[in-house]
């Protein structure tokens, strides 16, 4: 039995997918804050003009330049696991599959799209590269990249996290980039913080004005500013991460696919593994294809609260759903792109069509399928990954209930050995779900009883 | 105000636990828009932005957010304004 399948490097897919080409209904065009399609000028100071042709390319394949993979070379490609021990533990007739983003030097799929920015900015003329973090998982990545390519790189980290997450901090200095607490004395809106609130544990707003900042203000124009997720140039960069695992089925001998399954933050590594796929199902193949998020804070199975409020209930339609169980998917809130705030455009239009089937899961039960997953395949995931499993167990057991012989792949999108915070805290017995009571839900239902269903821009094919 | 402070909950915004205190002065000094997403589950967050915000804020904190591009022109523009006034 095989356990991994590798890909030489002479198999490495020579070509970025492009989903924007094959959508059935196309992408609003981003709108500037005057209302006008925003222009690739006005982006022009915070990103380099080849991107921004890729922000908004309508091409369904773009080369990956050799550059670029020369550089992805170090890591990729990456393998493709069969989990044959989590499979046995489960006694499923599913054969379940992972892509090991895990793999790569920061240890999650953000490089693959961090060293094609850096790439493309540094052959467009510029010398340093800003970005705001968290925890330290995108700018990590930035750093590594920037450091192989050959860049300046400008780390603005939320205070709090600066001084929580030292060790993420330590690997961006190590690849000697700059990582400094935000807000900081080295921007106007940094200083201006500081001087109203000097004790303030930051944000990530303030961060990604800072970073923002500096890029703008270089006199030279040799800095520009760079994103993890969320916007199409991402999600394209990862999609090295399907397309890889397409042909590793192949090889391993699935010709098809029912399941594919990733963790949905920004969208990014999610998209990067599921577009290839969402491809075919376009072209008629059946897959579900599912994005996961966690009960708490959701982006895609529940309308944020935001819209219970005032003054966006006058801007657009009032949909407050609140946590109506994880395969509710609710009716889109705005056509322009507002409906998953911090969900990149393409996966909610995706989710829009039908294409794409959301699932919200509780922590307790992410945290399970984490340790089921280090106790057989032996991984530690990172918390994100963590989502994907649950949902892959849950699909093996349902194929196990109905004695079907399912192809199941899941993106292993990073290792978890930087934030075992929340591991701790599970086997100590200190983490609880909350489900919300049977009563809250059915209160909050009736609140959008006879409000107007507002225009979906969909096919409605699936 | 601070009865639920060390209230904790991964944040998948930065990517790590943090408590509750974050979570009600991370705007500024206001809570964080995610507040009641987060929460939700956990604590009866609705009254608390009742009892201890104004109407005027709560607004503000929950105001429309904009897609992520629209956003980022908005904040190059806030920036090249900044660094006009700076000397
Ligand atoms: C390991 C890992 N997986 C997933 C995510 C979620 O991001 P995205 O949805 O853009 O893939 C993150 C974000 O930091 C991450 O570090």
């Amino acid at each position: 039995m095989r356990i991994k399948t590798v890909l030489s490097e002479s198999e490495i897919p020579k070509q970025w997918y492009n989903l924007a080409a094959d959508l059935p209904s196309p992408l609003q065009p981003p709108l500037g804050p005057d209302g006008n399609p925003i222009s690739p000028e006005m982006l022009a100071p915070v990103f380099p003009m080849n991107l921004i042709e890729q922000e908004v390319s309508q091409e369904r394949w773009i080369d990956i330049p050799e550059g670029i993979l020369n550089i992805l070379y170090k890591w990729r490609p990456t393998p493709l696991h069969r989990a044959k021990a989590l499979e046995d533990y489960l006694g499923t007739p599913a054969r379940i599959y992972y892509k090991n983003e895990g793999v790569s030097p920061p240890g999650s799929h953000k490089p693959n799209t961090a060293v094609a920015q850096a790439w493309y900015n540094k052959e467009f003329g510029i010398k340093k590269l800003t970005t705001e973090t968290g925890a330290g998982q995108w700018g990590s990545a930035l750093a590594f990249a920037c450091s192989i390519v050959g860049l300046g790189c400008k780390v603005y980290m939320v205070r709090i996290s600066f001084d929580q997450k030292p060790y993420r901090k330590t690997m961006m200095q190590t690849w000697g980039a700059n990582c400094v607490a935000s807000p900081s004395e080295e921007t106007k809106a940094g200083r201006d913080i500081l001087e109203k609130m000097p004790d303030t544990p930051g944000s990530l707003g303030i961060a990604i004005s800072e970073a923002i900042e500096e890029a703008v203000s270089d006199t030279k124009g040799e800095t520009r500013y760079s994103l993890g997720s969320v916007l199409n140039h991402v999600l394209l960069h990862q999609t090295i991460i399907g397309l890889e695992a397409k042909k590793q089925l192949e090889k391993a001998g699935e010709n098809k696919v029912d399941i594919v399954i990733g963790c949905a933050g920004g969208g990014s590594n999610f998209a990067g593994t599921a577009f290839p796929f969402v491809n075919d199902k376009i072209h008629g193949e059946e897959i579900e294809i599912i994005p996961v998020e966690p009960t708490s804070c959701p982006t895609m199975t529940r309308a944020p609260f935001a819209y219970d409020h005032g003054d966006t209930a006058k801007m657009t339609p009032l949909l407050p759903m609140h946590s109506l169980g994880h395969d509710f998917i609710p009716p889109p809130i705005h056509a322009g792109g507002l409906r998953y705030h911090g969900m990149a455009p393409l996966v909610s239009q995706g989710i829009v069509e039908g294409l794409l089937t959301p699932r919200a899961l509780h922590q307790l039960e992410c945290y399970e399928a984490a340790i089921t997953f280090a106790r057989t395949e032996g991984i530690i995931c990172a918390p994100e990954t963590s989502h994907a499993i649950a949902v892959t167990i849950q699909e093996a057991k349902k194929a196990k209930e109905e004695g079907k012989e399912k192809v199941i792949l899941f993106n292993m999108s990073g290792h978890g050995l930087m934030d075992l915070t929340g591991y701790q805290s599970y086997l100590a017995g200190k983490l609880q779900d909350y489900p919300l009571p049977e009563e809250e839900m059915q209160k909050s239902l009736k609140g959008i009883e006879g409000l107007p269903k507002p225009k979906e821009a969909k096919t409605g094919k699936w | 105000m601070n009865q639920y402070d060390n209230e904790r909950i991964y944040c998948r915004r930065l990517g790590h636990w943090l408590t509750f205190n974050y979570c009600r002065q991370e705007n500024s000094g206001l809570p964080c828009r995610k507040i009641e997403d987060c929460w939700f589950e956990k604590l009866p967050i609705k009254k608390f932005l009742k009892e201890n915000y104004k109407e005027e804020e709560i607004s503000y904190i929950f105001k429309v957010q904009k897609p992520k591009l629209t956003s980022i022109v908005e904040l190059i523009e806030q920036a090249k304004k900044r660094s006009n006034k700076t000397p």
